[in-house]
């Protein structure tokens, strides 16, 4: 395999050099000088603007903008709708927004901006300062996120680090074998409200210095499913999330006419308001174990400081690069072994990981416009993963019920290498032509392949025929080999897994997209793209990948007063799996099958926007989206096996709006918004809380819904 | 640990021996090249107006779109840098007294040089207008970037001519984006997505447009640091770490949007057994038997290997090695 990998280098580096060659060559087999070349930029030999009056320039000074306040209305519960939107909840709210703007003739700013301030959704935006001397910024917004609707629970404490049955309940073998298991659910919401705030301050003086601090604060409550089990039986639990992240960005830079350098300094801290999440079993234990404990994700911290810039010489060469070392850094107490009373708790061999990742990164990209036509460039790039966490052996206690094995923790490395070089031609004044390579070395730690190397071509056209027309076509061919020994795949593995991210794999991939312009007044875009993987050694693990995905879209200004937009577009993935089921340690190789998972997106819209209406109608617009993702998996077997039901989201959102002035400084907008989804999902569909013997499910199944919003709101203009 | 090449201990870090006769070749001959082509002389512009904007604007002044321009940072005059304390529109817009000047009978109105509807200049050369102001720390990296190279024009995505650009606004930055990235349109509106459609978030959340080292022009040096900024919780490092999760968020996720939810690529239990064929139950090809009544596959449905598996991220607990605790 290192042959191999060797020879491949060698014909790579030829190929390269070649290519080198001829682009070295080109301007010596004679080319024409491009006479419509400007070297004369405004500015450089600029008018004498002294008598340049600007008297007819309305410039901006004082306070201008406007306040909007109103009234909304959602026509029922849509979890669904209102994810990420805060519209989820039947009933009024309030319709707030604000865009005001206050100049002053020294350049002093100050902007304030703030949308849907009476939801969840809320984002306000403040910045202030002197315009090219300093700026202060505060940004606020909260995403709000809903993982599951109509879930239920036994659990007592949901969404929190301590859960606990009823009094009264009684432990089964299985979940059709709890009594009081109807009886004890109750609702619980899942999901997260995550909320940013960041504040920035960026200082211009002296020039051309420029310091810059970013201070940004992540919180993200609530909770998210997760699963807790014992062997084979699990309970899917609401656990809490009490996240809060905390980024530092700070940057000086200095930047000259034809070069910047900047340092910069990344800080990341990561705190998470609870370490573990206790539940008790509700199964009848095994071996004493009536309750678990999982570890959350435990708090961390990230460094790094970077050092980049780029240099530019006049025309012919800019040189760019950055240089990054960091560290990732973890050493929270670990939790106790197991918290079942009935085993022997084994010794820890130390009390918290010290975990230390350090990472660096170096990149450097040279580009040079050889002549008018040609150009050049080449990158390296090297990015390391340097884990120096201790290795030591922990005794397993698995899932809280037995004791097993001594086994030792693997910290993860790896290193990238990366060669990249292309070239750039101009044929004629509408064609032009782009080549590029780029090799690839991977090495990483601990696993069956300790190197990857993937060689990868491209070529490029842009053209334009004609002022109306314009064309891309990118072709690119990629194939990879590793070192990979079947050997070092693990105990009781199949020999034939080729996990898909180290095995041996060609890839094709081509895209056409074309715009044309109809008219003076209408475009039309098309695109088609298609990839397809293909990991000929693997017997068992991911076969091959294909994506088809293809589009329409047109837009028209159809009069002064009307612009309109329509789109469809199409996707298809296609995967092919294979395995085999194996039951007996002295057959690895097992009873094979074959599985496919097909999904197929589609998505279509218009929209339509007035910029007058008849009367006192200001501004309307109309747009409507449809989109639908299907999934069909299909799973054969040496026996015959029924179709999986099809998967499907179908979701329809039809938003129309429209403003009439009521004073020359207040306008009335009316919002309507409709939104449907339709969703059937076999993993989720009719689930109870019971329907699987060994897991306690929340039985969150998806509703079908149609919900609509309508909005009126003021907006005061100054 | 640090990877060592096994024979000498060094790190195996290899810089191509072509790749430096290139630099020197590009080096040498560019410098060449570029020399004579000065020489060949340049073009003759126009003349700038007499009056400038009011020049401009005896036209233009009732065109709403143009006089926007005054809410922006583009026409602050107290700012030496903008184009208004200079040559104001023909500070951007080229040297306009053929553009503003009488034309003679029959013929066509010179089209202003730049930026205009039939206007002359090159993309590259109208770049060079913006870049002869933002030639900063970020655009640092345009030169050779992918959207430079693919001949992007600044216009292309920026509205200078309003008081909100929208490429520059996290609720309407997509549908410009996705003007060329049309295909991306699919994924946003997938089932399950980052918050793209709902304006929440922006593609600038991940990416820098203007040119980055990085892969895929990610705000971040790789993917997963990208992912760490919001996604902080699965950074660790832990004590039982998954490995393709330290390598690549997108090994498993598709972050512009999916079929499946967490964004993953497929769904369990396909989606591990890609890399996990093992003797007993991670191997076994779970069909649809029991669907939709009946005794239901307990490793299929809800989140099938999550269901017991739910620390796929890495675990911190001593017992953590299956990633159940």
């Amino acid at each position: 395999m290192a042959m191999n990998t060797n020879n491949r280098l060698r014909r790579l580096h030829r190929a390269m050099g070649a290519l080198l060659c001829l682009a070295l060559s080109l301007p010596a087999l004679g080319r024409e000088a491009d006479a419509s070349k400007a070297t004369d930029e405004p500015g450089k030999a600029g008018p004498d603007t002294s008598q340049w009056k600007c008297a007819s320039c309305p410039f901006a000074s004082g306070l201008s903008g406007y306040l909007g306040f109103g009234l909304g209305n959602v026509s029922t519960d849509f979890s669904e709708f209102g994810n990420f939107g805060g519209l989820e909840d039947q009933g009024l709210y309030g319709a707030f927004d604000a865009d005001l703007l206050y100049r002053a003739d020294d350049a002093r700013y100050l902007e304030v901006q703030g949308d849907r301030l009476g939801l969840d959704s809320r984002s306000l935006s403040v910045e202030g300062g002197r315009q090219g001397s300093y700026s202060l910024s505060l940004d606020y917004d909260e995403i709000p996120y809903i993982q599951a609707e109509g879930a239920r629970t036994v659990f007592l404490g949901a969404g929190t680090a301590d859960q606990t049955l009823p009094e009264d309940w009684v432990r089964g073998d299985t979940t059709q074998r709890m009594p009081q298991l109807s009886s004890s659910l109750h609702d619980v919401g899942i999901g997260t409200r995550r909320k940013t705030l960041t504040l920035g301050l960026d200082v211009r003086r002296p020039d051309p210095w420029r310091y810059r601090v970013n201070v940004q604060r992540i919180r993200k409550e609530g909770s998210l499913i997760q699963g807790g089990s014992f062997i084979f039986r699990s309970a899917l639990l609401a656990a809490p999330v009490d996240y809060e992240t905390t980024n530092v960005a700070a940057s000086v830079g200095y930047e000259a006419k034809t070069w910047e350098l900047a340092a910069e300094y990344d800080l990341s801290v990561f705190d998470n308001g609870d370490t573990a999440l206790r539940w008790e079993n509700p199964f009848t234990p095994i071996n004493g174990a009536d309750q678990g404990q999982i570890a959350l994700s435990p708090d961390s911290q990230s460094h790094q400081v970077m050092l980049s810039g780029s240099w530019r010489m006049p025309r012919w060469l800019t040189v760019s690069g950055q240089v990054a070392f960091g560290r990732m850094e973890q050493d929270e107490a670990f939790l106790e072994p197991t918290v079942n009373s009935s085993l022997t708790v084994p010794t820890l061999p130390r009390f918290n990981l010290d975990g230390q990742v350090n990472t660096r990164v170096a990149n450097l990209r040279v580009t040079s416009d050889l002549t008018d036509r040609l150009g050049a460039k080449a990158e390296l790039k090297y990015d390391e993963r340097d884990n120096d966490t201790p290795i030591d052996a922990y005794r397993q206690v698995v899932t809280d019920v037995f004791v097993t094995d001594l086994v030792s923790n693997r910290p993860y490395s790896y290193e990238r290498r990366i060669a990249n070089a292309g070239l750039d031609y101009r044929l004629v004044s509408w064609l032009k032509v782009s080549a590029e390579a780029e090799h690839e070395e991977m090495d990483r730690t601990f696993l069956e392949a300790a190197n990857t190397n993937t060689d990868t071509y491209t070529v490029r056209a842009r053209s334009n025929p004609l002022a109306s027309l314009n064309l891309n076509l990118k072709l690119s061919h990629s194939e990879r080999g590793s070192d990979l020994n079947p050997a070092l795949l693990g105990e009781d593995v199949n020999p034939g897994l080729r996990r898909f991210y180290l095995a041996d794999r060609r890839r094709d991939m081509g895209r056409l997209d074309a715009d044309y312009a109809l008219r003076d007044n209408m475009v039309v875009g098309i695109f088609f793209e298609k990839a397809d993987d293909n990991y000929g050694d693997s017997d068992v693990g991911l076969n091959g990948a294909s994506d088809r995905n293809y589009g329409l879209d047109v837009s028209a200004i159809l009069s002064e007063k009307v612009n309109a937009h329509a789109f469809v577009a199409k996707e298809t993935i296609n995967s092919d799996i294979t395995g085999a089921d194996i039951f007996d340690p002295n057959d690895l190789l097992g009873d094979p099958w074959r599985a496919e998972e097909n999904d197929n997106f589609r998505t279509v819209g218009f929209g339509v926007e007035f910029n007058q209406l008849p009367g006192k109608w200001t501004r309307a617009a109309i747009d409507f989206t449809y989109a639908d993702a299907k999934g069909d998996i299909l799973v054969e077997k040496s026996e015959e096996t029924p179709d999986f039901p099809r998967l499907l989201t179908r979701r329809y959102t039809l938003q129309a709006s429209a403003a009439r002035e009521i004073k020359e400084d207040l306008d009335l907008n009316v919002r309507y918004l409709m939104a449907r989804r339709d969703r059937n999902d076999f993993f989720y569909d009719g689930l109870q809380p019971d329907s699987v013997p060994n897991v306690l499910t929340l039985g969150n199944g998806l509703d079908d819904e149609t919900v609509h919003v309508f909005s009126v709101m003021l907006r005061y203009s100054f | 640990m640090r990877l060592r090449n096994s024979k000498n201990n060094k790190p195996r870090v290899r810089f191509p021996g072509v790749f430096l006769v290139a630099m020197l070749g590009l080096a040498l001959t560019g410098s060449a090249v570029n020399a004579a082509d000065e020489e060949a002389g340049a073009e003759k512009l126009p003349d700038y107006t007499r009056t400038g904007a009011d020049t401009c604007l005896k036209c233009h002044g009732d065109d709403a779109k143009v006089m926007t321009i005054f809410d922006t940072p583009h026409a602050v005059k107290a700012d030496g840098r903008t184009p208004f304390a200079g040559a104001q529109c023909e500070s951007c817009h080229g040297p306009g007294s053929e553009h503003a000047g009488r034309v003679g009978f029959g013929k066509e109105r010179p089209p202003i040089p730049a930026f205009g509807a039939k206007s002359p200049w090159t993309t590259e050369r109208e770049n060079k207008v913006c870049l002869g102001c933002h030639q900063d720390q970020e655009h640092r990296f345009w030169d050779g970037s992918g959207h430079q190279r693919q001949d992007v024009g600044c216009v292309d995505c920026h509205t200078v001519h309003a008081r909100h650009d929208p490429v520059m606004e996290t609720e309407t930055q997509a549908p410009v984006c996705l003007d060329c990235h049309s295909e991306q349109r699919i994924a946003i509106n997938s089932a399950y997505s980052h918050p793209i459609r709902y304006g929440e978030m922006a593609c600038t959340s991940c990416h820098e447009p203007h040119g980055s080292l990085n892969p895929a022009m990610l705000t971040g040096t790789s993917v997963n640091r990208t992912c760490y900024k919001c996604h902080a919780e699965t950074r660790g490092p832990f004590l039982w770490e998954h490995e393709p999760v330290t390598e690549d968020c997108t090994l498993c996720h598709r972050p512009h949007g999916s079929n499946n939810p967490a964004l993953l690529t497929r769904r369990p239990p396909l989606l591990c057994q890609q890399c996990h064929s093992r003797l007993s139950h991670p191997s076994i090809g779970r069909t649809a038997e029991g669907l939709p009544s009946g005794e239901a596959s307990q490793f299929l449905l809800s989140g099938s290997c999550l269901n017991c598996h739910s620390q796929v991220h890495g675990s911190n607990h001593p017992s953590g090695t299956p990633l159940s605790r």
